[in-house]
């Protein structure tokens, strides 16, 4: 047996980029004998590929990773095979012979008691419920014989039960002289769980200690940061209300009401798994709403998208894949839509695509919104993660529309591409747009928003204007799904 | 009427034998993740292996040579698809066509035009004493060839492998998910590549079953699209073992009826001669809509795997 204290796991000036990206920027980690460490920060902070690192199934670029005992990762994404049971698991990758089922679903059954809760063992495993199959990963990581079990995001799917459960089952293991790290982005999992903690932040290690010296409100500002600055843009005076939501329930969405006015840009923060997602469909008419209306200039969206698209909302999804197809040249691309809307892009008789129409329209917009290479006939695919970005954003704002639901529009870009993007949709704002900008990262939202809209477990809990922006012990706290301070409405 | 059906029974036992080996390969193959068309060349090419290796050093030198070339070809689809990354339908079709060929090819060379066909020794056939006297079922389950036995101890085999042990597990993860598969220590292309090969060799051992099983000659018809019968088995058994036999079984079943009734006048020959392809078919419609299929079937390697 080995004391507490003893280093079983660590990382020294751990560097990684994935391409202009440096998603951890030269950072130390150690977990101890008996601890359970967490590993916090806002999305895109690094931890996952911390985490990836820490377990060996991404390699550093530079830097260096000790390992004293067995480690295990139980990853964000969940790495069940669905065909196989739980019981069929163990055995899994572990030499061509015959298995024991009896020896692996004792071994499970340990391992669920150590847990608290049993999965079916013996189905397979795409039959399982989300929170049985994460509670099935978990129990299968002990069942393996991990000393360090490293869990990304175990909560995403549990209940608060489950939650209690798990944290419980975390902590007996650090008691039976194993280590946890345990990543997530709730500051209040962090507190209840952990002994001590490491914050990233931009790929960085911003903070790390006991968690007996913090509170909520210090660790929710190491992880935000230093709210930025207010940029100094001047503001058009909004106009009539162009987009109006109200008491809309969809999914996880419950009674939001909103109203964007002509000229105004409206920033939605929220955590992932917030409700963003349903909202930005409810808003482009790809969802219907379960109660409630949706409405611009006046005309219900309802669950339609032709009607969306007929009343002027332009819609830059999440993942490009869902904007752009990948396969076809910048021309088609660029026109998707337009072609059906548009009789100047389609023959006069025959009613047929004219394709030196769309050609010259191409061109001018690859010219109007800098898509580089200037070359429509390139496959969309083939342009870089920007300049894709530049051709989707640039295809929804070209025919001037009345409402812009942007979902993430600069995540992942470089600054020079980000700038481009915000200064298009604060151009299509002063034309007399009302434009909504949905995003995990509270930069993003800060950096473009007038008015900003705190979207917590499917309910707005927070709104404020940019110029008047709360601390940010306020916004951590309202993102991380946190109860909001009594002064809240 | 009795010695009619006992005839049509032991007839499509002795008919699914050639087809279920091919199929048990095929299923494993395609529990694997890879789909290979190429099996319909390799019975070819193992009937004419078998027949060769037979006539040369007797009936066992024949299916020795026969599991060789199957072998060979299997691990040639694997090197072109999983390391190569070529195209599975592709490769498939192309050995089928190169096989049919070079089968064609070797028998002139072998056997040259005009001399009598090559004397080729069968495999002995298993008689039951006792048992076989029981009526209707006794031929066809206690009297037949080596192979049909080995068929019914192999999907046995086979399923116990599938559900029992470390290299079952691999194989049904590699055809489920081989991202993740690989991500818990399966090693993909291995696995699939041995599937291959073993897929390869069961298909070219059905092909030898033909020749050196039962007709004691070769012909460069002699596998008539069995290889795909085989394919179309594997999808109305489900991927399973015992599946891949009764689809076999389903084709047998009526190739042994048209056999049997091939000198009625009511039915012209044609249409008898096509009933099993068409029943096959008509099941694979049926079949095919319901249950599961590997999930990454015939899919590209993904390139972590
Ligand atoms: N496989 C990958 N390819 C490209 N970029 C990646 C990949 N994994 C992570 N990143 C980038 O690295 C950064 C950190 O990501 P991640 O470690 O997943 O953050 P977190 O888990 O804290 O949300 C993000 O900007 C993300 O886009
Ligand atoms: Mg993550």
């Amino acid at each position: 047996m080995t004391a507490a204290g003893e280093v079983l796991l660590a990382a020294d000036a751990v560097v990684r980029r994935y391409g202009s990206t440096v998603a951890l920027d030269g950072v130390d980690f150690a977990v101890l004998a008996s601890e359970v460490h967490a590993v916090v920060g806002e999305n895109g902070a690094g931890k996952s590929t911390l985490a990836r690192i820490l377990a060996g199934a991404t390699a550093p670029d530079a830097g260096e990773v000790r390992r004293a005992a067995s480690v295990a990762l139980v990853p964000q994404t969940l790495s069940l095979v669905g065909a196989l049971s739980l019981v069929e698991h163990v055995a899994l990758g572990r030499g061509l012979g015959r298995f024991s089922a009896g020896e692996a679903r004792a071994r499970l059954a340990d391992a669920a008691a150590r847990l608290g809760v049993a999965p079916p063992a013996d189905v397979p495993t795409d039959r399982l419920s989300l929170p049985e199959q994460q509670l099935g990963e978990l129990g299968l990581a002990l069942a393996l014989g991990a000393r360090v079990l490293i869990v990304d995001e175990p909560t995403s799917s549990l209940g608060p039960a489950e939650v209690e459960r798990l944290v419980g089952a975390l902590r007996g293991i650090a008691a039976g002289g194993g280590a946890v790290v345990l990543v997530t982005h709730r500051v209040g999992e962090a507190l209840g769980a952990a002994d001590r903690v490491t914050v990233l932040r931009g790929g960085r290690r911003v903070h790390h200690g006991r968690v007996d010296e913090l509170d909520a409100d210090t660790l929710a500002v190491h992880m935000v940061g230093e709210v930025p600055s207010a940029a100094t843009v001047t503001r058009p005076e909004p106009g009539r209300e162009r987009l109006v939501v109200d008491g809309v329930d969809a999914g996880p969405l419950a009674g939001i009401r909103l109203a964007a006015r002509a000229g105004e840009i409206v920033g939605v923060a929220g955590v992932a798994g917030s409700g963003q997602h349903f909202l930005a469909q409810v808003l482009a008419g790809l969802r219907a709403p379960e109660r409630g209306t949706v409405a611009v200039d006046g005309v219900p969206i309802g669950g339609d998208p032709w009607a969306a698209v007929a009343a002027g909302v332009a819609y830059v999804p999440e993942r490009r894949a869902d904007g752009l197809v990948p396969a076809l040249p910048g021309t088609d691309n660029a026109i998707l839509l337009a072609t059906l809307r548009d009789r100047s892009l389609r023959r006069r008789w025959t009613g047929l695509r004219d394709r030196r129409a769309e050609r010259t329209r191409a061109r001018a917009l690859f010219e109007r919104f800098d898509v580089r290479p200037r070359d429509p006939a390139l496959p969309a695919g083939a342009l870089s993660g920007g300049n894709q970005q530049k051709l989707l954003v640039g295809r929804e704002l070209a025919a001037g529309p009345s409402v812009v639901v942007a979902h993430g529009p600069t995540q992942g870009l470089d600054l020079r591409a980000a700038t481009a993007i915000r200064d298009d949709l604060r151009a299509a704002a002063a034309d007399g747009a009302a434009v909504i900008v949905l995003s995990t990262d509270l930069d993003e939202v800060l950096t473009i928003a007038d008015r900003v809209l705190v979207l917590s477990a499917g309910r707005i809990t927070d709104t404020f204007t940019t110029d008047d922006r709360p601390d940010a012990a306020r916004l951590g706290r309202a993102m991380a799904g946190h109860p909001l301070a009594e002064s809240d409405p | 009427m009795v010695t009619e059906v006992e005839l049509i029974l032991a007839g499509a036992v002795r008919l699914a034998t050639p087809v279920a080996l091919a199929a048990l390969g095929e299923a494993v193959v395609e529990r694997s993740g890879t789909i290979n068309l190429g099996i319909e060349g390799t019975m070819l090419a193992g009937a004419l292996a078998g027949a060769y290796g037979a006539s040369q050093a007797g009936w066992g030198a024949g299916i020795a040579l026969a599991v060789a070339v199957g072998g060979f070809l299997g691990l040639v689809t694997a090197l072109a698809t999983l390391w190569g990354r070529a195209n599975q339908l592709v490769v498939g079709l192309s050995v089928t066509l190169i096989a049919t060929g070079a089968a064609t090819y070797l028998y002139e060379l072998w056997r040259p035009t005009g001399t009598a066909a090559p004397e080729i020794p069968l495999a002995p056939t298993v008689h039951v004493p006792i048992l076989r006297e029981i009526p209707l079922v006794g031929p066809a389950l206690f009297e037949q060839s080596v192979f049909s036995y080995a068929m019914v101890a192999l999907a046995v085999g086979l399923a116990w492998t599938l559900r029992r042990t470390g290299a079952g597990l691999a194989l049904r993860a590699a055809g489920d998910d081989p991202a993740r598969a690989a991500l818990r220590g399966v090693r993909v292309r291995a696995t699939r590549t041995a599937a291959l090969a073993l897929g390869g060799a069961l298909a070219a051992l059905g092909g030898a079953v033909i020749t050196v099983g039962y007709l004691g000659s070769f012909d460069v018809n002699v596998t008539a699209g069995r290889g795909y019968v085989a394919l179309a088995a594997v999808i109305i058994g489900r991927w399973s073992p015992w599946g891949a036999l009764a689809g076999a079984g389903v084709f047998a079943l009526f190739d042994s009826v048209a056999i049997q009734s091939g000198d009625t006048e009511i039915v012209p020959v044609e249409v008898l001669t096509a009933l099993p392809y068409l029943v096959t078919l008509a099941a694979l419609i049926v079949v095919a809509r319901g249950g599961r299929a590997p999930r990454a079937l015939g899919r590209a390697l993904p390139d972590d795997a």
